[in-house]
């Protein structure tokens, strides 16, 4: 009898997946018949036609042309959650078209999606050697200890943990009704994965520090106002990335650490954060 | 004796009388206005309880109907029913010299009141304010001013004004105010118009601000405004009072001088003022490589009318720069800061000979010393590096790389100034419409596993145990079932003998003797069914430990047979 029950899926454990069928198949049905493929395929066109180009001026006007789409598609699909592809291009674009720190600002924002791809890392690097900035150094113990943490994405990471937690439910379930050493096994290991994961989550949202780009130059003031005295001589260069501190009430000035440490207030214009 | 009787009861009662009478009428001219040829106007005052309602139409003077028009009506106190309405009425002209102004009747029900006749004398024309104090005569009175730098140069601005000086009510019917115009200058704003008191008398003051565009001289004719001075009754009606009011103000010159040409430095470019200091900072990176930007944040502090107008020196032409360095097309656009400006200036080296940015001049016209100044920024060291080598970590130059999107790129360019760069960068993604999306599962949402995983496992906890409940409650053998199991060849006798007891205990259950079957062999009762029950299994137990279990396994289980039939 007990054995005849087992074999029975229970109710809402079908209903559960039924349920999440159906949720996914709107993502499909609205990714096949995206209207922002003509515009992806305008983009790619003027941008290899920008590195085609045999003259400033036609090169100029293919890559603003690629651009001006590309911050279309960002404006309009904010793929914060993606795989960071469409930030690399408009990096590339920016990168084309001179604009070091803005290519500065968008490499770190698919650095961020992308954490593993080397392409980005060294156009970066090119980026930053065009503005006479040292690239950050990357190694440190935590990041030998939490790898996952870093080489993995967010959404990577929040993709992780839903398909463990559906693997932590599913051995649960199982072990509720069959009680067998290798499935609590499997459950706890799951479980801990899941945990860890979560974790991993929790610190990317609340904990991790808000980083930005300086995307022009600028003096680095004592408090939020140009009226106040500057805190060195030397101004914060374009394309340097600081971690954000806090923003005074009206918004306008962002309390900034440089990444020699120092502390002070910029104007909100000239900064960039990378949505992470 | 009797006359002097009723002379007093008359002047004692008719008080009396009057005041008791629940309408009152009183009537006037109103003594503003009483000139001949010109209608009379007056005031009629009915003090009545306000549940009578007077009615305009029933006014009458000399026995003809008197037009009257209700202006307000008065309550005299809170607690008092007794409101005043006043009306108002006209009389036609009459000469000039004493009258008469008639009792007006009031009809109201069927009682009729009556005002008192009074007296009035009408004016002549002429004479319509003789009686006037002479400091409150109408009187106008007209100036022009101009406030500013003095003497004026190109860019500078001034304020130029007119001020009315008036007292009574005056209608313009004439107004040339040629300073407004400002022929030659520039106007900043719309005119601003201010009315206020000054010394008892009432002014308005006009002004426009504008701005010196040319060198010249530029008079401005006489100005001129006239007017009418009138009394305004309480409906707004106007009474025009004496002759024309007028006033002029002189001409007024104002020279607006040329900027010397002696001594007049190359790099001046209009800007007028007294200016304190000239910097120019460096907000990009100290080490570049030739073609790279440059950016310069230059700020000029002091004191000028108006800084709109005050424009960076042309770099361009300035010693050191040219040929040195490359302009933005894009002239800089400063930021008026609390007798600062600020601009923020590009540039690009054009030779990896430069070691500095020269000094910056800035030159501009004091107009209080009357001659031109110069301002230095310091000079920047710099350091122009040649075009850069993109070198891997081996420290070689790495081989030409062929992306996808570059292969059918032409071969290096060298000059990178008028043709384009050689590509330093890997090339871009061809993307699909999924590369703008979020992941599926990379998202927020995700974290609804984990009330549905709960309530998931709750509900299958839940159904478990109701499972698990429901098994409990399994049929259990019958004491006929267990007692042939028990009868069944069996080689371990303890199970015999636990399945024999079972089974007597169960059948004993059945029969309602003992409440369970975990009832000890022991607590069964002595008596009745229960106690033969008692006895034989304590008799089977004892032959069991005296060890003769084996010779009379057959003979207990006949025995049992027959007590086990008895007990049905």
């Amino acid at each position: 009898m007990i054995e005849n029950t087992v074999k029975r899926i229970p109710a809402p454990l079908l209903l559960f997946i039924i349920g999440f069928i159906v949720a996914l198949l709107p993502f499909f049905i609205i990714q096949h018949f995206s209207s922002a493929k003509s515009k992806l395929k305008d983009a790619y066109e003027n941008y290899i036609s920008g590195e085609k180009a045999e003259t400033i001026a036609e090169r100029q006007n293919a890559f603003n042309k690629a651009l001006t789409l590309y911050s279309q598609l960002e404006t309009e699909y904010q793929p914060y959650y993606g795989n960071g592809k469409l930030f690399y291009d408009i990096a590339n674009t920016y990168f084309q078209l001179g604009q070091y720190p803005r290519a500065v600002y968008y490499y770190n924002q698919a650095l961020v999606l992308m954490p593993r791809n080397e392409a980005v890392k060294q156009n970066l690097k090119v980026a930053l050697t065009k503005l006479n900035l040292t690239p950050a150094s990357d190694d440190s113990i935590f990041r030998s200890i939490f790898f996952f943490h870093y080489l993995l994405s967010l959404p990577e990471r929040f993709e992780a943990f839903f398909f463990l937690g559906c693997l932590v439910i599913g051995f649960l379930s199982a072990y509720i009704w069959k009680k067998i050493n290798w499935i609590k096994n499997c459950l706890i290991v799951f479980s801990l994965l899941c945990c860890i994961f979560l974790l991993s989550i929790l610190y990317s949202i609340y904990l991790s520090p808000i980083e930005g780009v300086v995307i022009r130059s600028t003096s680095l003031y004592r408090d939020a106002g140009y009226q106040y005295a500057k805190v060195q001589e030397e101004p914060v260069l374009a394309g340097s990335k600081v971690e954000v501190l806090g923003v005074p009430e009206d918004g306008k000035w962002l309390k900034i650490l440089s990444s020699d440490g120092t502390l002070g207030f910029i104007p909100g214009e000239s900064i960039k954060i990378i949505k992470s | 004796m009797v006359k002097n009787l009723y002379f007093i009861l008359i002047v004692l009662y008719f008080p009396l009388y009057c005041f008791s009478q629940d309408v009152k009428i009183s009537a006037e001219i109103d003594p503003y206005n009483i000139i001949e040829n010109r209608p009379l106007s007056g005031t009629i005052e009915v003090t009545h309880d306000q549940k009578i309602k007077i009615d305009p139409s029933k006014f009458t003077i000399e026995g003809k109907p008197l037009k009257a028009e209700l202006v307000k009506n008065v309550k005299i106190s809170e607690n008092n029913p007794l409101i005043v309405s006043i009306f108002h009425f006209e009389l036609p002209p009459m000469p000039k010299g004493l009258q008469i102004l008639p009792e007006i009747s009031l009809t109201v029900g069927n009682k009729i009141y009556k005002s008192f006749p009074s007296t009035f004398e009408v004016l002549g024309a002429t004479q319509s304010n003789a009686n006037v104090p002479a400091e409150n005569k109408p009187a106008l009175t007209l100036k022009a001013k101009v406030d500013g730098p003095t003497p004026l140069y190109p860019g500078q601005k001034v304020k130029l004004s007119y001020f009315y000086y008036y007292s009574g009510n005056i209608e313009l019917s004439q107004e040339e105010l040629p300073l407004l115009e400002a022929k030659g200058f520039r106007k900043i704003g719309e005119k601003d118009i201010k009315d206020y008191e000054e010394n008892g008398k009432s002014v308005r003051e006009i002004s426009q601000e504008i701005e010196a565009i040319n060198p010249g001289e530029f008079t401005f004719g006489k100005s001129i405004i006239a007017g009418v001075a009138y009394e305004e009754d309480d409906l707004g009606r106007r009474t025009y009072l004496q002759s024309k009011l007028q006033s002029e103000a002189p001409s007024i010159t104002i020279v607006v001088k040329p900027f010397p040409s002696k001594g007049r430095p190359a790099s001046f470019n209009g800007a007028v003022g007294q200016f304190s200091s000239f910097e120019a900072k460096l907000l990009s990176a100290p080490e570049m490589d030739v073609g790279d930007k440059i950016s310069l944040s230059i700020d000029i502090k002091g004191k000028t009318s108006d800084w709109s107008r005050l424009s960076l020196p042309d770099l361009c032409c300035q010693p050191g720069f040219s040929g040195l360095f490359k302009q933005s097309d894009i002239p800089p656009i400063g930021i008026v800061q609390d007798g600062n400006k600020h601009f923020e200036v590009e540039m690009r080296p054009l030779s990896s000979n430069i070691k500095q940015i020269p000094s910056i001049e800035f030159a501009y016209f004091d107009p209080f010393s009357i001659s031109y100044k110069t301002l230095h920024s310091d000079p920047i060291p710099i350091s122009v590096m040649p075009a850069p080598k993109i070198e891997n970590e081996e420290g070689k130059l790495p081989q030409p790389t062929v992306y996808s999107s570059q292969s059918k790129n032409p071969t290096q360019i060298t000059d990178g100034v008028h043709q384009p760069p050689a590509i330093e960068i890997a090339g871009n993604y061809s993307l699909s419409t999924s590369d703008l999306y979020d992941y599926t599962f990379g998202t927020w949402w995700v974290f609804i596993l984990i009330p549905v995983g709960v309530g998931i496992i709750f509900l299958q906890l839940n159904l478990q145990r109701k499972f698990m409940e429901s098994q409990s409650i399994v049929k259990s053998k019958t004491s006929d079932e267990v007692f042939q199991d028990a009868m069944h060849p069996i080689s371990d006798t303890s199970a015999f003998y636990r399945l024999l007891t079972k089974a007597f205990l169960t059948r004993l259950v059945e029969r309602g003797e003992i409440p369970s079957v975990d009832t000890s062999v022991n607590d069964l009762p002595r008596e009745g069914a229960p106690g033969e029950v008692r006895s034989f299994l304590r008799e089977l137990e004892e032959k069991r430990f005296s060890g003769q279990e084996e010779t009379s396994l057959q003979i207990e289980k006949e025995k049992a047979k027959v007590l086990f039939e008895q007990l049905k």
